[in-house]
């Protein structure tokens, strides 16, 4: 058997681009979206630029999130383009707040989110470890990159296991602290008893900070790396530095 | 070979283990059992070094592998020649996927990317698990994890094997599965040493059987074990319970494709349509992807129905699609006649893993969730034996206990229909006893009880219809 056939078959990628590149565009992206001038400036380029990060989940298969993003991208670009200016209305007000939301952070938290769920963890650690980080930065980021998953999968039994026991967010309307509470208490035992499993299973499997390790990814850049990111630095100099 | 010399261990001042010794030898299989908390687990923490460098415990004496003791040695050291395989497949993973997962311990040895791939390969092909490559461990199931947690520790290709309760998630194919897999270690001369319960599955591949009780552990070889010792120290059946054993006359099968005969009934005679407490489920159908999963209609009358079937037949699905947490399903729910339109309102569901459904800073608020009949509930919290752990965080009981609280939300709470998902798994004999008594009180109380459950032992113990979910994926075997 070749090594291609251990390759992750949930993500056959069409995009293979090293964990380093994506860390740079996330950073560049979202940056470029968070400067208001590019708004005011360049709204057509601004929309598209945004739309990216979704199409980039096209890559990992999320379907669905892709379409609401480009669906709520694309309505927050119309509030804020064609909807009059310069009136009182709280509504409107309140529309325009949610559309910058929308168009100047989610793109960012998208293009993040795509960044660590395409990454499998040894091309991350690795990565990490060609850009010279301590093994001090590099447990703790892979720890919680193993975490993110199962947190979600955590918060997701308890709030099924709420609404079974009635305790809606609804019914609690006048009290939202205790529902809260509720949520939080049983994902931070769970949480922690993830951690601290996790951490002796790494234990029992010779994990050492420091130590010498090797590591079975590919992880380099390459030709289309390059391309990404002296694209996405030079739209950030290009449209935020220099305007 | 790995001696336990004159081994004590107590936590608190609690003694747990005292002067216990003991041999395991290379190429036998050694299983260590015992009711629970009785320091099976403890013993096997001891020799990986989770006790007591992580659990603090106060240990006298001596582990000696191959003639070097391993007492002053950490974890990390251990792990040269110890590997561990958990009870929870859930938290023994530190990879996403699998392949990273085998990998894991060999990069920590700075073993070179060739050499890794050779091993995983020979070790994946082994032990059957090479399909289950490069796939997202959370996406696996139970079975198919613990699968993945062997492979993972044998690629380290350790002398000893240590295993904590390895079967406490899996159904009777997966136990079969890591039965071969532990009887290929043993062919490859490894030291074995497993904890377990649940003996039925390693019954013919135990070499010898330690039993722990009252901190001193007895050694049985595999000649000597029968089920007058299991009786005697209220030990798990070493018998397989099998399917034909279960009773009879109220068993019935779910095709779960009846699309023509459309209803099945469980325990229920459906001339007796005046009934009005029964349990009706019309339009079930739920499509996994591409793949139909189910399309039935099914009544359950009062009483305790078992749900069987293999593994990804749908059970589970059924369960979440009854109590309306499946999105975008649409089959109709009737109780005693009326529609029911949030099945929470009417069934109480006890998870599989408790400690999502604990809510509360107490014992005592937790149940108040549900009931508001203070008489009712002390005598249920009494009956169930926590009326002095009232005032105790419901995070701070142990596993059993929390287990016990989460039955005694559904009796005390006035809903009418009861599901538990898996609730003897990790239960020793005596706990599970009480668990069957618990549902049977239950059903005495007037209440339907839906159990989904692949122990054969404790639906035999505890008697009641027995559903048997059969679908595409059965009749493609």
């Amino acid at each position: 058997m070749s090594e291609r056939e251990f390759v992750n078959k949930n993500f056959k990628h069409i995009i293979n681009i090293d964990f380093r590149t994506k860390l740079l565009m996330t950073m560049f992206l979202s940056l470029t979206v968070l400067s208001g001038k590019v708004q005011y400036r360049y709204p057509i380029f601004l929309f598209a630029i945004s739309v990216v990060p979704y199409l980039l989940l096209l890559d990992i298969r999320e379907y669905g999130k892709c379409i609401k993003g480009l669906v709520l991208t694309s309505a927050a670009w119309a509030v804020s383009e064609f909807l009059p200016k310069n009136t009182d209305s709280f509504l409107q007000g309140i529309l325009y707040m949610a559309a910058a939301i929308v168009i100047r952070m989610l793109p960012g938290i998208m293009a993040g989110y795509y960044t660590f769920i395409s990454t499998s963890m040894s091309d991350m650690t690795e990565s990490l470890r060609r850009m010279h980080m301590p093994d001090a930065f590099i447990i703790p980021v892979s720890v919680m990159f193993r975490f993110f998953y199962s947190i979600r999968e955590d918060y997701k039994n308890i709030n099924e296991a709420m609404k079974m026991h009635g305790l809606t967010f609804i019914k609690n309307i006048t009290d939202p602290a205790r529902i809260l509470e509720y949520k939080l208490v049983p994902l931070l035992v769970c949480s922690m008893r993830t951690a601290d499993d996790v951490a002796v299973c790494a234990m029992t499997r010779g994990m050492v900070p420091g130590s010498k390790r090797s590591s079975i990814s590919n992880a380099r850049l390459k030709v289309l790396d390059y391309i990404i990111m002296f694209l996405f630095a030079g739209i950030f100099i290009y449209f935020v530095i220099f305007n | 070979m790995l001696e336990l010399k004159g081994i004590s261990l107590s936590y608190e001042k609690v003694c747990i283990l005292s002067g216990i010794n003991a041999e395991f030898k290379h190429g036998e299989v050694n299983v260590i059992t015992g009711n629970s908390g009785c320091g099976k687990s403890s013993l096997i923490k001891l020799i990986n070094g989770i006790v007591p460098y992580i659990d603090k415990a106060e240990v006298s004496g001596d582990i000696i592998l191959e003639g070097i003791s391993l007492q002053d040695k950490n974890i990390v050291d251990r792990s040269r020649h110890i590997s561990s395989v958990f009870q929870n497949p859930k938290t023994q993973f530190y990879a996403l996927d699998t392949t990273d997962e085998m990998a894991f311990a060999l990069e920590n040895r700075g073993v070179f990317k060739e050499e890794i791939f050779n091993k995983i390969m020979f070790y994946s092909g082994l032990l059957g698990t090479r399909n289950l490559m490069g796939r997202n461990i959370f996406r696996l199931s139970g079975g198919e994890k613990q699968m993945i947690a062997i492979t993972a520790v044998s690629c380290m290709e350790q002398q000893v094997y240590l295993f904590d309760e390895p079967s406490s998630s899996l159904d009777i194919k997966a136990m079969e599965n890591l039965k071969e897999a532990i009887l290929k270690l043993k062919e490859l001369d490894k030291i074995i040493i497993i904890a377990e319960h649940r003996l039925s599955y390693l019954r013919d591949i135990i070499d010898n059987l330690f039993i722990i009780k009252d901190g001193n552990m007895v050694k049985f070889e595999s000649g000597g074990i029968n089920d007058d010792i299991c009786a005697e120290y209220g030990l798990r059946m070493l018998k397989k319970v099998k399917k034909e054993e279960l009773s009879k006359e109220s068993t019935s099968v779910a095709d779960l494709f009846a699309n023509e005969s459309k209803n099945i009934s469980a325990g229920y005679d459906k001339n007796l349509c005046n009934d009005t407490d029964v349990l009706y489920c019309r339009d079930f159908k739920y499509r996994y992807g591409d793949h139909e999963v189910f399309n039935f209609d099914i009544y359950f009358k009062k009483g305790v129905h078992f749900i069987i079937g293999s593994n990804g037949v749908g059970k589970t699905s059924f369960i979440r699609c009854l109590c309306g947490l499946s999105r975008g399903f649409k089959g109709k729910i009737y109780y005693g006649r009326h529609r029911v339109r949030r099945p929470p309102d009417i069934i109480s569901l006890v998870m599989q893993d408790v400690n999502y459904q604990l809510f509360t800073e107490s014992v005592w608020d937790e149940i108040s969730i549900v009931s508001d009949d203070d008489v009712k509930k002390e005598s249920i919290l009494k009956d169930f034996g926590l009326s002095d752990k009232k005032d105790l965080h419901p995070q701070s009981l142990s596993g059993g206990e929390k287990q016990r609280l989460a039955i005694a939300l559904c009796a005390a709470s006035k809903k009418p229909v009861v599901i538990l998902d898996e609730p003897t798994s990790g239960l020793c004999r005596n706990s599970m006893y009480k668990t069957a008594d618990f549902i049977n009180a239950m059903r005495d109380d007037g209440k339907t009880v839906i159990v989904i459950s692949h122990d054969y032992e404790f639906i035999k113990y505890c008697r009641g219809n027995i559903v048997e979910f059969k679908g595409r994926e059965i009749k493609a075997l």
